[in-house]
């Protein structure tokens, strides 16, 4: 278990590296120069030749790799300062991560509560119309863009209904939880979908197996079959799902924080792009592939715990 | 005891050689619901009396009606034209795009699976990283960093898009090498390359083709998202994304604005996703059945 632990660990940070030399790549090896870009055309070459020599970029490819990366976790250095703000990219970056941590994790709570409730209700009756319907439901839940779920939740509840704010993130906690409903809720409709489309042919599956049918036999109340044996082995491909989940939920934020204007990082990130402040869209993109990398490696580390039969020796 | 009566019916089948194959009705559906709606952007684009971005001011805003027939947007231009030329470049690029990523992928995938080695261990570090990054966030990137213009997008989707398919042909290709018929068809004196791309590749496909339509809808979906954000394809060019993202301002007094664009990246959506059913029910059909 340590070995295997270590050897995911050392994986893990290797991808990490990798995903640093890509993004560097990325940003550097396209065409258009950053200063030339924050400057505008009409500017003469010695500003731009200084500009270059203030963020490193006059120097070989290599260097500026060093640079850049070191750049980003030092404050007092010029290389990881953002271009817009004026200020070191990790704390522009620090700022708007609570907001887009909150929405990930609301949202994940209500798409497995969501994927709970369709999951179980349509496992219990198969091929009922509540069911038929759920799974016309789900489908087409699951064909529906976020922000496409974002505006039709806010015509309803927001501006029809006037139950949640269109907008914002608010103050207090609570007041958080009150602005992020339905942000939270427009990425749990389409995760969640997915889940209980799995939930529930993984369900099926189980209660179709010979020990179920042997616990039926052998006279188990049925509730504890269902609570015992049926419910806890049918959750491997949900969790499965639930860890690749993640990455399409911080491709989802970056949406969403768009059409309810939150200050996450996904907005950030978006405005970055169009402003062209190199050092935050490094950063940003690093930070949602270490989310995704480690939430990855946590799910790899629960298996044993759902399935004693997946071990790692 | 239904499954044994399948596996019979197949058994038959595959000995006799005579028994026509069944098509799902789900892959009809999906086929003729595919056909239509290429027929209406590519084709019936072009037959429609107002241009996408002939501007009308007298006529702004108008609800459906027999002159323009799901009415005209703040800019006063026919929202039925908009409608078909934004699925004409959405459809356009999301098909083109899957196509490419489909088939480097696959010859990636093919040749990783079947030499291993060097370009296995290669090809398989590069699929870490990227599938590290969430596929949207990397397309935003590259299609903002690029240029937002139809090439970026290509790069952008083509980048991020085959790996999927690689990781999916590359595990078929690495149980299939090992089976009987490989070994009978190496000892008739296959070289690899026939054994390769005429024997292992077409039965290593089919779990790849059933991917590709989801990656049609990840790709429309990926294409409006950035539309929607002002990251994708330039305005005044039509294309859904951006058309809903305009028709924002006017929700409550021209919700068809909106609402129309929704339905056809809805029916798009779905109709895709009724042939993905329909060839996973004809590629899989015994391995279907068994699992459930």
């Amino acid at each position: 278990m340590n070995s295997y632990l270590l050897q995911r660990l050392l994986q893990f940070i290797a991808v990490l590296l990798g995903i640093t030399i890509f993004t560097f790549c990325l940003i550097r090896l396209i065409p258009g120069d950053p200063c030339r870009m924050t400057h505008g055309q009409f500017v003469p070459a010695e500003a731009i030749e200084r500009c270059r020599m203030k963020y490193g970029l006059d120097k070989p490819i290599l260097q500026q790799f060093f640079i850049s990366f070191g750049g980003l976790f030092s404050s007092s250095s010029i290389a990881g300062q953002s271009i817009v703000y004026q200020r070191p990219a990790m704390s522009v970056f620090a700022e708007r991560l609570p907001a887009t941590l909150l929405l990930a994790g609301y949202s994940c709570i209500l798409a497995v509560l969501i994927a709970l409730v369709i999951g179980l209700s349509t496992a219990v009756r198969p091929g009922s119309l509540f069911d038929r319907s759920m799974s016309g439901a789900t489908a087409a839940a699951l064909t529906l863009p976020s922000f496409v779920i974002g505006l039709l939740l806010i015509i309803v509840f927001s501006l029809k209904l006037h139950l949640f704010p269109t907008s914002g993130y608010g103050k207090s906690f609570w007041d958080h939880l009150r602005h992020l409903f339905l942000p939270a809720l427009t990425l749990a409709i389409s995760n969640g979908a997915m889940l209980a489309r799995v939930l529930r042919r993984s369900l099926l599956n189980v209660m179709d197996s010979p020990y179920i049918l042997t616990a039926h036999a052998k006279g188990v109340p049925k509730r504890q079959v269902f609570v015992h044996h049926v419910f806890r082995n049918s959750l491997i491909s949900p969790v499965t799902l639930l860890g690749l989940q993640i990455a399409w939920l911080c491709s989802g934020t970056v949406v969403v924080e768009t059409v309810f204007a939150l200050p996450g990082l996904g907005s950030l990130m978006v405005q970055s792009v169009l402003d062209r402040d190199y050092p935050v869209i490094q950063i940003t993109v690093i930070c949602f592939a270490v989310i995704v990398g480690s939430t990855s490696l946590l799910i790899d580390l629960i298996y044993p715990w759902i399935d004693p039969r997946v071990r790692h020796d | 005891m239904i499954e044994l009566g399948y596996l019979k019916e197949d058994w038959a089948a595959e000995g006799t050689r005579k028994v026509r194959p069944r098509f799902p009705a789900a892959l009809v559906l999906g086929t003729v619901g595919v056909i239509v709606l290429s027929l209406l952007f590519m084709i019936g684009a072009h037959f429609l009396s107002y241009a996408p971005n002939d501007q009308d001011m007298d006529n702004r805003l108008q609800a459906p009606g027999p002159l323009h027939w799901l009415g005209t947007d703040n800019y006063g231009r026919d929202l039925f034209s908009r409608l078909l030329h934004g699925g004409r470049i959405d459809f356009q690029i999301a098909i083109i795009a899957t196509f490419f990523t489909f088939t480097i992928g696959m010859t990636l995938g093919a040749l990783a699976g079947f030499y291993e080695g060097l370009l296995d261990t290669l090809l398989m570090r590069v699929v870490d990283v990227l599938i590290a990054f969430p596929d949207l966030i990397l397309v935003i990137v590259i299609v903002g960093l690029l240029g937002q213009d139809l090439l970026g997008l290509y790069i952008a989707l083509g980048l991020v898009g085959w790996v999927p398919y690689a990781r999916l042909v590359r595990a078929e290709i690495l149980t299939a090498k090992h089976r009987d018929y490989i070994l009978a068809a190496r000892a008739l004196g296959c070289n690899n390359s026939r054994l390769l791309w005429h024997h292992l590749l077409p039965h290593s496909i089919s779990q790849a083709i059933i991917y590709a339509t989801s990656s049609v809808i990840f790709n429309i979906l990926a294409i409006s998202s950035l539309g929607y954000l002002g990251v994708g394809i330039r305005p005044p060019q039509a294309e859904w994304g951006a058309m809903i993202a305009e028709g924002r301002s006017f929700i409550l007094s021209a919700p068809a604005l909106v609402l129309f664009p929704v339905l056809m990246l809805t029916v798009t959506g779905v109709t895709f996703s009724v042939l993905g059913d329909g060839l996973a029910e004809l590629l899989q059909p015994i391995r279907k059945r068994l699992s459930h």
